[in-house]
């Protein structure tokens, strides 16, 4: 009946930037009025805009199941916000540095009024560059903020060395090789970097995560493109799956703190066309009985005698998949499975994946 | 062609601002609390009045008054009580609280609103007493003597003393999140609607409980037949009917269905005092069926908005309607019922 209104959700660590963050979006010339439903009322609020303040309220839903966890006070305070239309455009929601972000997304999956009338824009994590590693060390919700990002703005860039700075963007990487990484000092970022991206919208997974086809920075199989945030000092081809040296990982000698990440990314893939209902089988049956430890998937599949292609997304076992465009000619028709998460046997859901190869 | 529907023929349809919250009859008037924070009344013939501003932001729950008003609550903490003059009075001011949840009884004089998690017993002077809970507020509902009031929030219903907040509280657990809560007539029995489609019910004598499930929507609506016999229920596109005849209420039996409509049902109202009732559907089609299912009679065509208000007048002879885009209208059934 109405337009959707987009909501972004607003997650990191306390101090990480998130206020500064906030204060800034709200104080751009942008000329749309936000309703920013934030925990604590702190130094928010700009005229036009609407802050909402909400104790986050964690329902569980159908005797506990993980999955179907959401953010109760979110339910009613969006309700709230539609009771009259147009007083504002988008909705931007700050969790508390210890929210564990999964039920904020879910929220978006499982409450129908929620589902009909707003759609999550993106997740948008805001790390310190400085504390990051420390954070990483103490809470486990440092983690999965990053892991459920699509766009992580890394924060006081000014106050790390280079190196430092590398060391991070490895380890981000490592937790979630997708999300978008902003550099930023003052929480200084462009709004369109953190605002109307679509991260969720299926049509436009791709815009987030440009890389999404493309095998990682170093992976086998890694094309360079437009899409790649760094200057090109040589021609990349296909095969180049060597270190880049421009490319922010850790110089060789100084490792990433990595040891103190749990979560991780498994990337699959294969150029041979997959049969929909083997997949969809072996998917769900994943999610259902691995989704509490797969936190957020994404993909796109190439189905046999299919010209469309397919993209899935997933927060734990809510998962949302469609036809999207027709393959080009000119494509190679790679299907791409992403999942992030804990306890993932790498080899074992390659395996199960390749086995869904269609006949 | 299309069928024939009653707004056009014993009624009148007009448009309010906003999303229609709750309508409710004091005499020959009804009263339609909107979203915008407005108050409008209507008698059969026409606009009788508005009042804008009643709440300075979003009116977001309404329910009858404990005297001849109608209660609001509203995004800006406020509790009002409009009459059916027009006169606005305020109960209570709760300042970055929004209140979402409003009771009242007109036998014991008191409204009860959920401010945060607690609930505040008002009366006309203002705040007598206050009930803390584990978690917020969402519904709340008087006994039919006004002794006791239920609170549902998430993890079950808690059953307070109105008068009295030291004494004993009943608390009825059961995992999730309860939205709204009602009472039999003869406060045997409590029922709360959840946020997963299912409602949960207790009998009270003996913590007994129960679980009605299978609706394929968000149970939005109830409303106990003319003779208590029957609790009707939105959320599926039948209206579906549970049996509280016997002392053991639905627990062991199967539901009962009316009549269906095009798309779930959001709204339900049982008539006063004769075996019919009004739904509406999430597409903005309401019937007027038998309750225990026959020939529909269409009230209103299918729009493509959610009806969210039906009420009927205290005679039975008005029903009242309103739908998410403020789409509204009052029907006179003295000659056809």
């Amino acid at each position: 009946m109405s337009t959707q209104i987009p909501v972004t959700v607003l997650t990191g660590y306390l101090g990480a930037g998130k206020t500064t963050l906030l204060n800034r979006i709200l104080s751009e010339p942008h000329g749309k009025k936000y309703a920013v439903i934030v925990n604590e009322f702190g130094e928010i609020g700009i005229d036009n805009d609407l802050v909402v303040g909400t104790d986050e309220e964690v329902f569980e839903m159908n005797n506990g199941c993980i999955c179907c966890t959401v953010r109760g006070d979110l339910i009613r305070v969006i309700e709230g916000l539609m009771k009259r239309k147009g007083r504002f455009d988008a909705i931007i929601v700050e969790t508390t540095g210890l929210a564990d972000p999964a039920p904020v997304a879910q929220t978006f999956f499982v409450d129908e009024d929620v589902k009909a009338r707003t759609s999550l824009d993106a997740v948008v994590t805001v790390v310190d560059a400085k504390h990051l590693p420390l954070r990483l060390k103490d809470s486990k919700e440092a983690e999965e903020q990053i892991a459920f990002a699509d766009v992580v703005l890394l924060n006081k860039v000014d106050l790390v060395s280079p190196a430092e700075l590398a060391a991070v963007e490895a380890t981000i990487r490592t937790i979630n090789p997708y999300a978008r990484i902003v550099r930023t000092e003052r929480s200084n970022a462009p709004l369109d970097a953190v605002l109307g991206l679509g991260a969720f919208d299926l049509e436009r997974i791709l815009t987030v995560a440009p890389e999404f086809l493309n095998p990682a920075h170093g992976e086998e199989g890694h094309v360079h493109d437009e899409h790649c945030d760094h200057d090109h000092d040589h021609v990349h081809d296909e095969h180049c799956g060597h270190d880049h040296h421009h490319h922010a990982a850790p110089p060789k000698n100084e490792m990433a703190p990595i040891h103190d990440v749990t979560v991780k990314s498994v990337s699959l893939s294969t150029d041979a066309p997959l049969d929909d209902r083997k997949f969809f089988a072996w998917y769900q049956t994943l999610l259902q009985q691995q989704g509490a430890d797969i936190l957020r998937s994404k993909g796109i599949l190439a189905f046999k005698g299919e010209p469309r292609r397919y993209v899935v997304q997933a927060v734990h076992m809510m998962a949302d998949g469609d036809h999207q465009r027709p393959w080009k000619d000119d494509e190679k028709r790679t299907s791409r499975l992403v999942l992030i998460g804990r306890n993932l046997d790498a080899p074992a859901l390659e395996a199960d994946f390749l086995s869904c190869v269609a006949q | 062609m299309t069928a024939p529907a009653l707004i056009d023929t014993i009624g009148r349809a007009f448009d309010l601002p906003e999303t229609v919250i709750g309508a409710f009859w004091l005499g020959d008037r009804v009263l339609f609390a909107t979203g915008d924070g407005s108050v409008t009344a209507h008698t059969h013939n026409g606009e009788a009045w508005v009042r804008e501003g009643v709440h300075d932001g979003a009116l977001l729950t309404a329910c009858a008054g404990f005297t001849e008003d109608v209660l609001t609550g509203g995004d800006d903490g406020r509790v009002a009580a409009v009459d059916a003059q027009g006169d606005i009075r305020t109960l209570g001011v709760y300042k970055q609280s929004w209140i979402g949840a409003l009771g009242a009884s007109r036998t014991a004089k008191l409204a009860a609103a959920g401010v945060g998690k607690d609930a505040v017993i008002l009366s006309a002077a203002g705040e007598k007493h206050r009930f803390a809970h584990d978690a917020t507020v969402t519904g709340l509902a008087f006994e039919p003597n006004g002794r006791r009031f239920a609170a549902a929030h998430y993890g079950g219903v808690t059953i307070s003393w109105a008068a009295s907040p030291d004494s004993r509280r009943k608390s009825l657990a059961w995992k999730g999140a309860h939205l709204s809560v009602i009472w039999t007539h003869d406060a045997k029995f409590i029922v709360t609607t959840m946020q997963e489609q299912a409602l949960h019910g207790w009998r009270l004598q003996d913590g007994q409980h129960f679980r009605m499930a299978g609706y394929p929507a968000k149970i939005r609506a109830l409303s106990f037949s003319n003779d208590n016999k029957w609790l009707a229920s939105a959320g599926a596109q039948e209206v579906v009917l549970w049996p509280f005849q016997g002392p053991n209420g639905p627990i062991g039996s199967n539901a009962a269905v009316s009549g269906e409509l095009g798309a779930p049902c959001t709204a339900v109202a049982c008539h006063p005092n004769r075996a019919v009732l009004a739904a509406g559907g999430a597409d903005g089609e309401i019937a007027l069926m038998p309750v225990g299912g026959g020939k529909a009679l269409l009230i209103d065509r299918p729009h493509g908005a959610r009806v969210t208000a039906l009420a009927w007048s205290a005679d039975g002879r008005r029903l009242a309607i309103g739908c998410e885009t403020g789409r509204a209208g009052v029907l006179d059934f003295t000659d056809a019922l």
